[in-house]
């Protein structure tokens, strides 16, 4: 049995396919969320920010009271080349297992459902995937 | 289809131009296409808009001089259209809003943040109706 507090997170099962995930909690304007528990994000190397967050997310975490100006919004292309224009606050995101706390930004667009942890995030982080057992595991 | 009539600086329309021919192919219909996506994009961005978010951005352009000399390095908030923070840390400024707020811009100055994502093979939009808000 793995142990779970060690800093290990089972992959993310999305759309039926398991992928590598991280546990964490989101510091918004008005508090933290899921608060005590964690919130299992799916990493995706594809995805070049910080944490592409779906528009659900982002109004339940009320981050239209910390949004970035205007034009500090980025344009967002799909691998298909679709153009989307990112809203962008700011935000903390806490890894608890890690004992890190990292300022940063979340960002979405009209018609996002994922909730995807990127690059940008990843910078912090030294992690290994174990796809036999299909588990993220904290360095 | 419609035709859409108006008038754009040389420069604009040069750059437009060159930008439509290099996406779309030098083709008959790349700037119908090339127009059609800056259309869409366009309205996507102003048709979300409130007013208290329009009032923080024009204090935020209007005060941009200000900030840079002031703040510089620090996290700032700007709500109902003045600066209400400024501090070191995102945790000092970004505390729950006093009152009847319901959009407040908080960045840190002079922070370079990219304007161009790539968002991966997962993203895509899902058909919905106007961003919530």
């Amino acid at each position: 049995m793995e142990s779970l507090e060690a800093g290990n997170w089972p992959y993310k099962q999305v759309n039926g396919v398991d992928a590598p995930a991280v546990g964490v909690n989101i510091r918004g304007p008005t508090g933290t969320f899921p608060g005590k528990d964690e919130l299992l994000v799916r990493v995706d190397t594809g995805y070049d920010g910080f944490f592409l967050i779906s528009e659900e997310l982002y109004k339940k975490l009320k981050l239209r009271l910390s949004e970035m100006p205007r034009e500090l919004w980025a344009t967002g292309r799909s691998v298909t080349g679709e153009l989307f224009i990112l809203r962008r606050a700011s935000l903390m995101v806490q890894v608890p297992k890690a004992r890190l706390t990292l300022e940063g930004y979340g960002e979405t667009f009209k018609g996002n459902d994922e909730d995807l942890l990127g690059l940008k995030f990843l910078e912090a982080l030294r992690i290994t995937l174990d796809g036999p057992r299909k588990m993220t595991r904290l360095l | 289809m419609a035709v859409v009539k108006g008038f754009v600086s040389d420069t604009l329309e040069e750059s437009f131009r060159r930008k439509a021919m290099e996406k779309y192919g030098y083709s008959k219909g790349a700037l119908s296409k090339a127009l059609e996506k800056a259309i869409e994009l366009w309205l996507e961005l102003e048709t979300d808009e409130t007013e208290e978010e329009r009032l923080n951005n024009e204090a935020y352009a209007k005060l941009k001089d200000e900030i840079f000399r002031n703040h510089a390095g620090k996290y700032v908030a700007i709500a109902k259209g003045r600066i209400v923070a400024s501090g070191d840390s995102l945790t000092e400024v970004c505390l729950a809003p006093k009152g009847n707020v319901s959009h407040r811009l908080i960045f840190k100055v002079g922070e370079k943040l990219p304007r161009r994502v790539h968002l991966g093979w997962r993203a895509s939009r899902q058909e919905t109706g106007p961003t919530s808000k």
